[in-house]
């Protein structure tokens, strides 16, 4: 028992000695359940809210945050999920229609609302979210479309992907979608959006959204019929994923699992750490919402054979509401939006608002997890103790996956147990090359390495990581 | 190097026999962010308790159900109404996890049911096997009863007697035959025991109300038609009448009551409508439901008031019933609105009085249609706005395919926040501001409307589509009864038949103005 409580203590003293959360106080008497963020210039920010407002703050950089000064720039909007600045006016996904919101005279509140498209379909079912993106390196902004009643197809385009130009052309680039939770980019610029556990999604994961790619999920296949469209896959019920996509290669598995319960239940945001080292010693990774956990789960992503795979690690914990919404500012403050109405949260606020940042102290953590054609290469942020890095029982490896099928998520199945039969120290001392007794492809493989100390004799700060194996190298 | 998929597979699989399931982590893990690490959660938590409910009394083949399957839709727990989804879980938990989740949810938070065993959640993971409906709160009810028998007082020897007949107040039973007489075995007053009758029926229930103490004792009694309570030959309480079951009608009595068994009778009637009987028991030893209907949970969502600033409007870009789904509605102060749909780009609602209640949207996930919060309201619009008519007689296009391109450009807001909209239909420019005003103490609805640019030949805007109009004054048109219409700058067309409508020629450029007056 005591134990157990100095281990609680020293986990939630290491949160805030690495990175620190903070309230920033919203407009009193409002609510604002956080459904987007938008950065803007002179050091402005800008939150919508799920009721349809868009309120821009002042301050919000500022030590103080109690001076924080909010306006409401507008009203009215239905359920905006995604919102940037670009060249004087913010950018507004709602739910049925992409929108240019413009304050033409100055003083503070949007008077010209243009609908830039709005060519998809809406039925009137709650659960027709609409998340929309930053421009990508085209300039183009992407819109996902959640099914109807997350599993069904009642209006056009649910459950695709839609590329959508400046000038308002629209062009359905991905399909198989399921109930999105948001998108952003990686350091290449490639577009990844997070899918939840459910029909054909047998746990929550991080997709890669490939141009011409399927995401898993059948049910939005109809849009291709109405219109004209190639016919997406239809893969075989009860089946695996691997399986599915060497069959058909449009079918993208996930980059990367978030194992259902093990590290969320409901991922949201993507966005990359950009800030060179200002958001601490991650750079160019992928950060992850998770709106059920209250938390932002970490990603290192890695191209094998043409797709994306990788590794999660848990990251950041003990925001106050669902973490929906997240920016990173160039700053290294993390902005994170949160809302439970309607699905609940561990953090019990119903909404909220905060900043989080890297106090400079560098926590002892497995920075990059690659793999190589036998095994891992991990390193770590700091020099590691090398006795305790040469020990193979510093390091337990289990893998399994999913059943890929129609019906609601999926036990862990295909279990099994990799051995660690060698292991070889980075000349740098900070990183370990693991070599494993055999592959099982298509399987998520859980390194918990509790063994493992730093040089000055400390633990990881997150001693589990959840790496999914799409392809091996060669060599 | 690839090792060929599924090879070690089964070999391997044994090495994870599972180790014991520790419940409350599970739960932690599964189900607690919804459900509260104290069966409870937050306060006003839109998702029910696990602490003392009901739904985990007795067999635990009802639980395992419910999360194997999940359950869908309105579900009372504990006296408050619900609804929201709980998604299926049976393909993600294994049955010693699931086991151990409901053996701690069981025997934790005040619950005090036994210990559930793998193979019970195995048993029904079996007969539940390719079911892909969740359950509804009615049918899991159906399938593993409730008892009610968690408070008291308590029914005891509880018989109904059904009798039919028409009646506006409650009748004279001892004049009257009984057409059927039962015995209620499970002791709770139940309005669907009349044998299907769904109208002009009566009924009694007679037995014991069995106390554990002698007190006070509140009886609440809700009922669609008319209810009336006696206890030991006292009548304690009565709904009176014909009406709706509500917070209207339901009546609440304070009154005393000895340890032991009192006689009950209770007597009810229903003229037409819906059938409904609900009868709670209120005293020293807690409450209790003694119907198998409970009370409606009336306005469970807060009332979030929209309400226009002096002098401006207000929009609620969200689902409206009567209008369709992308549809922006703009209340005006002054007590005028309207729902503009940016799909066929005409005005499909219009009504006075108050605007719109976030509480149905803003509240939970937000399911279903928001109803206008006035009244008098008018859908002014089946079909589309604009649509060419080769010919005067020629049908207006009862849905939307008109094969026009149209496109809705957004809105501006003026400088007291009234919105302008602007369109176009094919090469047709379209800007429209509406505002409030009013006439002789009526309210009026004004809307002015701007055309430029060359619009497709033959080119008409149907004002009405659908609605009844009728015109007893030259150029003045009665709507549904409620509103006059009239338009000055243009000469609109009544058109009579299956659902009137009101169209007119699109002439460009042109502006007019088009004036909707509540009676």
């Amino acid at each position: 028992m005591k134990t157990l409580l100095t281990l609680t203590l020293s986990t939630s003293c290491a949160l805030a000695e690495y990175y620190r959360t903070e309230t920033i106080p919203l407009p009193e008497g409002e609510v604002i359940e956080v459904s987007s963020i938008a950065l803007m210039p002179d050091q402005k920010v800008a939150i919508s809210g799920r009721r349809g407002s868009i309120w821009v703050a002042t301050g919000c950089y500022d030590d103080d945050v109690s001076q924080v000064r909010w306006t409401r720039f507008a009203q009215g909007l239905h359920e905006p999920l995604g919102m940037h600045w670009k060249d004087g006016s913010l950018y507004v996904q709602q739910r049925s229609e992409y929108t240019r919101a413009t304050d033409t005279d100055g003083d503070g509140k949007a008077d010209n609302f243009e609908n830039i498209c709005d060519d998809w379909g809406t039925s009137g079912n709650y659960h027709e979210y609409v998340f929309g993106s930053t421009p990508d390196r085209n300039g183009d902004v992407w819109a996902i479309l959640c099914l109807t009643g997350s599993g069904g197809y009642a209006a056009d385009f649910r459950g695709w992907g839609l590329r959508i130009t400046p000038d308002g052309q629209m062009y359905p680039e991905v399909s198989g979608i399921r109930s999105p939770g948001g998108l952003g980019y990686n350091a290449a610029g490639d577009l990844f959006y997070t899918d939840n556990q459910g029909p054909w999604n047998g746990s929550s994961s991080l997709k890669w959204m490939k141009p011409g790619g399927f995401m898993g999920s059948p049910s939005g296949n109809k849009a291709a019929t109405k219109f004209g469209l190639e016919k997406p896959p239809e893969p075989k019920n009860k089946s695996r994923m691997l399986t599915e996509r060497l069959k058909d290669p449009r079918i993208i598995p996930p980059a990367v699992i978030l194992p259902h319960g093990r590290v969320g239940q409901s991922p949201t945001a993507v966005l990359y750490d950009d800030t060179k080292g200002k958001f601490g010693p991650f750079q160019g990774q992928v950060l992850v919402g998770e709106q059920t956990h209250s938390q932002v789960q970490r990603v290192d992503l890695e191209k094998v054979n043409g797709l994306y795979q990788g590794a999660v690690f848990p990251f950041l914990k003990g925001y106050a509401s669902g973490v929906v919404p997240m920016r990173l500012a160039q700053d290294g403050t993390l902005f994170v939006g949160g809302t439970n109405r309607g699905w609940g949260s561990r953090g019990p606020q119903p909404f909220s608002f905060e900043r989080t940042r890297w106090t400079g102290e560098i926590p002892f953590e497995t920075e990059t997890m690659k793999i190589t054609s036998k095994g891992f290469r991990l390193t770590f942020t700091q020099p590691a103790d090398e006795k305790s890095l040469l020990d193979p029982s510093s390091y337990q490896l289990k893998h399994w996956t999913y059943i890929y099928q129609k019906s609601y998520g999926s036990p862990e199945v295909d279990q099994g147990a990799a051995k660690v039969t060698g292991v070889k120290v980075l000349s740098d001392g900070r990183g370990v090359e693991l070599t494993l007794d055999r592959w099982e492809r298509g399987h998520v493989y859980h390194l918990e390495m509790k063994g493992v100390k730093s040089a000055k004799g400390k633990a990881l700060w997150h001693p589990s990581a959840y790496y999914t194996v799409n392809e091996i190298p060669e060599s | 190097m690839i090792i060929k998929p599924f090879l070690f597979v089964f070999t391997t699989f044994t090495l994870f026999s599972q180790a014991a399931e520790d419940g409350k982590a599970n739960y932690a893990l599964y189900c607690s962010a919804c459900h509260g690490a104290n069966g409870v959660g937050p306060e006003n938590n839109p998702n029910p308790p696990l602490a003392k409910s009901e739904w985990l009394q007795g067999t635990p083949d009802r639980a395992i159900s419910a999360v194997m399957v999940g359950l869908k839709g309105p579900i009372e727990v504990k006296g408050r109404l619900y609804n929201l989804i709980m998604p299926p879980q049976g393909a993600v938990l294994s049955d010693e996890k699931l086991a151990s989740i409901l053996t701690y949810v069981r025997s934790s938070f005040g619950n005090k049911g036994k210990k559930v065993s793998p193979e019970r959640v195995a048993k029904v993971r079996k007969q539940l096997a390719g079911r892909t409906e969740y359950y509804t709160a009615g049918e899991l009810r159906q399938k593993y009863p409730i008892s009610h028998r968690y408070g008291w007082p308590r029914l005891k020897n509880l018989t109904s007697r059904l009798y039919l007949g028409k009646w506006e107040m409650m009748p004279d039973f001892s004049k009257l035959e009984p057409a059927a007489f039962e015995e209620e075995p499970r002791n709770l007053v139940d309005v669907y025991h009349s044998g299907g009758l769904k109208k002009e029926f009566g009924m009694i229930w007679e037995g014991e109300l069995i106390t554990k103490k002698e007190g006070d004792y509140n009886a609440i009694i809700d009922a669609s038609d008319g209810a009336r309570l006696f206890i030991n030959d006292q009548l304690v309480v009565e709904v009176e009448g014909v009406g709706p079951r509500g917070k209207e009608r339901a009546r609440r009595r304070r009154f005393r009551m000895g340890k032991g068994s009192n006689k009950l009778r209770l007597e009810y009637f229903n003229n037409q409508g819906d059938p409904g009987l609900t009868f709670m028991m209120q005293g020293p030893t807690g409450k209790v439901w003694l119907s198998e209907s409970r009370l409606q949970v009336i306005d469970s969502a807060p009332p979030i008031p929209l309400v226009a600033e002096k002098g401006s409007a207000i929009i609620y870009r969200n689902f409206i019933d009567g209008a369709r789904p992308k549809a922006i509605a703009v209340g005006y102060d002054g007590g005028v609105n309207h729902a503009f749909s940016i799909g066929h780009l005409g005005l499909d609602l219009v009504w006075q009085g108050d605007f719109m209640d976030g509480g149905l949207h803003w509240t939970n996930r937000g399911k279903g249609n928001a109803k206008p919060k006035g009244t008098d309201v008018v859908k002014l619009l089946k079909g589309p706005a604009f649509a060419t008519l080769l010919d005067e007689k020629q049908a207006w296009p009862g849905r939307d395919k008109t094969g026009l391109k149209e496109n809705f450009g957004g809105y501006s807001l003026d400088k007291n926040g009234l919105p302008s909209f602007r369109y176009t239909v094919e090469g047709l420019q379209v800007q429209e501001h509406a505002s409030f005003s009013s006439a002789a103490g009526k309210r009026q609805l004004v809307r002015k409307i701007t055309f430029e640019g060359t619009p497709p030949p033959k080119l008409h805007m149907a004002l009405v589509n659908g609605a009844e109009v009728i015109s007893k004054e030259e150029g003045v048109f009665q709507v549904d009864d409620k509103i006059s219409l009239t338009v000055s700058g243009a000469t609109p067309m009544l058109r009579t038949g299956e659902g009137a409508d009101l169209v007119m020629p699109v002439v460009s450029p042109s502006s007019l103005t088009i004036t909707y007056t509540w009676n």
